[in-house]
């Protein structure tokens, strides 16, 4: 490693532990009485930071800290909104990170040396479905989306880990830069999309279709599909507006919430309030009130920190987000095979068009549509599955790093 | 008392915010440079018997052709006689079926084979050494 | 290979936009969209905030109490000292019906919430500051005060402005409405048939009458070359495509030269010398002086209508143009302006009221004016018109307004309407020769101009400079 791209990450891993320890003595003395959860909690957060960066260091000298730090500090941010907000998802949450992280690592080393053994795409559609064909059958509804499965006292997403399955399954289909049954493939994609939509999981219907024509586009070069593909997804959603009534509801909110405000366009007012109240600094940590806005820990995580950080934080976080897609990115383009390249594509994808729907809904550039933001908003699944996903991309980069270092014969 | 400290501390925050993503903007940037470097220079040369040197470029052909990248005006070469490319890290040599063949450090080459710095390649009548240039460029960038 | 590179490339290409989009349009929002929503009343914060803090005082000009709040016994109230004559123009603010007037366009400043500068707020939050800024307006409330009197109760309204500066120093309308009990006499005022809660100053439309031929005036000195030589020969009517349009009773027949025409508001010579001026010219004078556009102001003002080009347009609406009547349509403040411009010499000054607003840790916030002037008339012109206006107060229909030992610029308007007597107009400025303070004077359906707003004119242009020595 290179000392001077080393002498930046130790730069930036002790901007994150100043912004943890100012964040959280703030709020350790926030609550009366003084309360030491919080900092607790940020030793506890940070500790798992620095494992994980030595540990993945220490296995993989290669390993791509970039990504690591980058998301660790986004759960970073994220935390401390959750401790401000409900200090009991706060300590779960600092618990969903640590099991993150393990995935993270396990998924790299999973990656790193069982990529090569490709499975048969059609298993892979296979788990796909039965994983969101699952909670329609058995699962319980939370916030108008059918898509938990409850074990006990224990909740899990299936569809989180159908991304990262779907992904594979698609990677495998076109890698050989063609498609053989054209008709079979689209039937197969819209049986996952339509399966995501009979839950009422709209943002993740979009989120499936998009990466799959992300994918396709790039391994055929086929701009008219990926033409015919968009205009499909337009008549659908013009279907869809008039077939069913919570689409109406969201989209009559974005084009103009202020017909109703305390009717439809509640969320998206209150969102937008907690924006506007922030301004360029923020109203300062603590003094937001995002007990104002709904599902906050969740989907409007990023309203209440704009709240308190204001745009500029905000506009870093989209950065943040932004410096993530591109390394995934840079990641797939160092890949050599088109297989594991694709399969990084998508993963990307899915992140960046995840990240897009939803602060782009919560600042109403777009409809509001209940997706999670990877790596901030409160939740297991979402929280495990982001970190298994970047530890996918880790371990094809370190595949890729491989690929140059014994290149002894061509 | 803890309003006053979190409207102080909150452009503390904002700015340790700012310097992490300078910190990861800056390894951006890096990234970038040297993307730019690999594509158009690797750092490595061929130097001929002759003291000329010849910068070798991530695909680099070497033959009598006008359209090879090195062009050698020697009858005993093919017109399209070896190709030296970057993989990875490394530069590798490949003889393309060239009549008289490509010698690495006096043994004729079947297969594409790393070259190592002070190599020798004698193609035709002619050796050429393999070298790679003082630069920064490289030792710092390819290892991001 | 290289296919896929470019193809990935290309969708990273669509992502750097998707995040600029991101980016942009929260930029945008924090911009454009942000002071809108935190005075939105949808927004719980507001309410809070206005719980916490406490309104901003509005003072006058001289530093006197226009509306306050005052805490007892935990609970906050809002007072107006000065009684109805500011009803209309401050407005209210209550929890139950809202707020109005310049409570309302001055929320954000009196809750001190539209604070941009982040180091203000800190210290504010440090010295554990809750209460919002206070606001100075240009008015004087003496003057303000002494104008509703003279209304007597009549319906009409009344603007004062310094022609130099463009300050309001009273905007009455009447009848007015004492803002403190707004809430217990919501019903009555709601319901009541002289709609006591309009601000006519800047709401109520009214034909002007003659006090436009000022307009017409200046189009005409500055389109009909020699108009001052002409001498226009009148019966007391003109007849328009068969329209009779008469003179005002006791204005003698004969020949008539343009400033005698204007010194006894002859009807039938404007209507001749509007023909004779063509509707282009008569209607680009009128919008150069703000008609069919929306005058810059704190409180928002309707919008003063002279009738465009249509098929209907014909002479008899030429006629009636010219005249101030027909279709043409002004705002008391409008006519101010008008009386303004002449007085400032031809250039017109935007109007403003608020003077300055104060922190409550003693920052001053100067409301800069935008420097909106434009030349409307040129100097010459201006002073032609300003001439004749003295001429009017000294000789012709507007005696009434005649000051000793200060010569006064005016013109009298008696507008037709359909409501019954004539509107009673008067726009004037004094001291002619060095104007302190342009007037315009509405009463509805008073009658004769002259008599009835001519006197209301000369008495607030009395005190007013009375106050200034």
């Amino acid at each position: 490693m290179d000392s001077k791209v080393e002498a930046t990450y130790n730069r930036a891993l002790s901007a994150m532990a100043l912004v943890g320890f100012i964040s959280f003595l703030l709020l350790s003395i926030y609550r009366k009485p003084l309360s030491p959860v919080p900092f607790y909690g940020a030793v506890t957060f940070l500790s798992i930071v620095f494992i994980g960066y030595f540990f993945t260091g220490w296995i993989f000298p290669s390993s791509d800290k970039f990504l690591f730090i980058l998301a660790g500090f986004l759960v970073e941010l994220g935390l401390i909104m959750l401790c401000r907000i409900n200090i009991e998802l706060f300590k779960r949450q600092v618990a969903f990170f640590a099991l993150g992280v393990g995935f993270f690592i396990l998924s790299s080393i999973l990656t790193r040396y069982f990529v090569r053994l490709e499975l048969n795409p059609v298993y892979l559609w296979g788990i796909t479905t039965a994983l969101l064909l699952l909670p329609l059958l058995f699962g319980v509804e939370k916030g108008g989306a059918r898509n938990w499965l409850a074990f006990g006292g224990f909740t899990f997403q299936p569809s989180e880990l159908a991304k990262i399955t779907f992904v594979f399954y698609l990677a495998g289909v076109v890698k050989q830069n063609k498609i053989n049954h054209f008709p079979r493939l689209a039937a197969e994609i819209l049986a996952a999309v339509g399966l995501l939509v009979l839950s009422r999981d709209l943002g993740g219907a979009m989120l499936f279709y998009l990466t799959a024509l992300a994918v396709i586009f790039a391994a055929t070069s086929r701009l008219d599909v990926t033409a015919a593909g968009l205009f499909a997804a337009g008549i659908m959603g013009v279907l869809s507006y008039n077939l069913f009534d919570h689409v109406r509801v969201r989209i009559e909110a974005w084009l103009n919430p202020w017909q109703d405000v305390p009717g439809r366009g509640y969320q998206i007012a209150q969102s937008l309030f907690a924006i506007a109240e922030g301004g360029y600094f923020g109203t300062g940590l603590g003094l937001g009130r995002p007990d104002f806005i709904p599902a906050v820990a969740t989907d409007f995580i990023f309203s209440a920190f704009t709240e308190e950080f204001g745009f500029l934080g905000a506009a870093a976080v989209i950065l943040m987000y932004f410096l993530l897609v591109y390394r995934g990115i840079r990641i797939a383009l160092r890949l050599k095979d088109s297989y594991p390249a694709l399969i990084a594509l998508g993963h990307t994808v899915m992140f960046g068009m995840q990240i897009f729907t939803i602060i782009g809904g919560v600042i109403k550039l777009i409809p509001v549509t209940g997706v999670t933001l990877p790596f901030m908003s409160y939740g297991g699944s979402s929280m495990v599955m982001s970190f298994t996903s970047l530890g996918i991309l880790n371990g094809l980069w370190l595949q890729a790093r491989e690929g140059e270092t014994d290149g002894e014969t061509a | 008392m803890y309003e006053l400290l979190a409207q102080i501390l909150k452009f503390l925050l904002i700015g340790l915010i700012y310097y992490f993503l300078y910190n990861f903007l800056k390894l951006m940037v890096l990234d970038l440079s040297e993307e730019k470097n690999t594509s158009g220079d690797t750092g490595y040369y061929l130097r001929s018997d002759d003291g000329r040197e010849y910068p070798l470029r991530p695909v680099t052909t070497i033959g009598r052709a006008g359209d090879s990248d090195i062009v050698i005006n020697d009858p005993y070469l093919s017109s399209k006689h070896a190709m030296i490319f970057k993989k990875g890290r490394r530069m590798v040599i490949q003889d393309l079926k060239s009549t008289n063949g490509t010698f690495l450090n006096g043994k004729r080459i079947k297969r594409a084979v790393a070259l190592r710095e002070k190599d020798v390649i004698t193609m035709g009548g002619r050796n050429f050494t393999f070298l790679r240039r003082e630069a920064r460029g490289l030792e710092s960038g390819s290892d991001l | 290979m290289e296919k896929l590179h470019r193809n990935i490339k290309l969708i990273f290409a669509v992502f750097c936009g998707l995040f600029l989009c991101l980016l942009g349009y929260l930029t945008y929002f924090q911009v454009y969209e942000r002071q809108k929503l935190i005075e939105s009343s949808y927004n719980r914060r507001l309410w809070e905030q206005e719980e916490s803090i406490t309104r901003g005082t509005v003072y006058d000009i001289k530093g006197r109490v226009l509306a306050a709040t005052v805490e007892e016994n935990g609970v906050k109230r809002r007072v107006y000292p000065q009684g109805p004559a500011f009803g209309p123009l401050l407005g209210y603010s209550s929890r139950k019906l809202g707020r109005a007037g310049l409570e309302e366009v001055l929320n954000g400043e009196l809750l001190g919430i539209s604070q941009q500068d982040p180091m203000l707020v800190l210290r504010q939050k440090v010295l554990g500051v809750s209460k919002g800024n206070d606001v100075y307006l240009t008015i004087d409330s003496d003057l303000q005060k002494k104008a509703y009197e003279l209304f007597r109760g009549r319906r009409g309204a009344l603007v004062a402005l310094d022609p130099n500066t463009g300050a309001v120093l009273a905007m009455v309308s009447s009848p007015g409405y004492n803002p403190g009990l707004a809430e217990q006499q919501w019903e009555a005022l709601s319901k009541d048939e002289a709609s006591p809660l309009l601000n006519r100053a800047i709401q109520g439309l009214y034909p002007p009458g003659s006090s436009f031929k000022i307009v017409t005036l200046a189009a005409a000195l500055e389109g009909i070359p020699d108009i001052e030589k002409k001498t226009y020969e009148t019966p007391g009517y003109v007849k328009v495509n068969g329209r009779v349009i008469r003179d005002y009773e006791g204005m003698e027949p004969g020949n008539y030269d343009v400033k005698k025409a204007f010194r006894h508001s002859s009807n039938s010579v404007f209507v001749k010398i509007g023909l004779e001026l063509g509707k282009e010219r008569l209607f680009a004078k009128a919008q150069e002086f703000g008609f069919n556009s929306r005058i810059p102001f704190e409180l928002p003002v309707t919008v003063s209508r002279f009738p465009g080009f249509s098929l209907m347009s014909d002479d008899v609406e030429l006629a009636e143009d010219s005249i101030g009547q027909g279709r043409l349509l002004a705002t008391p403040l409008q006519m101010a302006l008008v009386t303004s411009t002449v007085a400032n010499g031809g250039k017109m000054v935007q109007p403003y009221i608020v003077h300055k607003a104060v922190t409550p840790l003693g920052y001053v916030k100067n409301f800069q004016k935008t420097g909106f002037t434009k030349q409307v008339i040129d100097g010459v012109t201006a002073n032609k018109i300003r001439e004749y206006m003295v001429d009017v107060v000294e000789n012709g229909t507007g005696t009434p307004a005649k000051i000793q030992g200060i010569p006064v610029a005016g013109k009298t308007g008696s507008a037709e309407n359909p409501h019954g007597k004539p509107h009673a107009w008067f726009v004037g400025f004094a001291p002619a020769h060095d104007p302190k303070i342009a007037v315009a004077v509405v009463v509805e359906n008073a009658g004769s101009g002259g008599r009835n707003a001519g006197p209301i004119a000369r008495d607030i242009i009395l005190q007013y400079l009375k106050g200034l020595r």
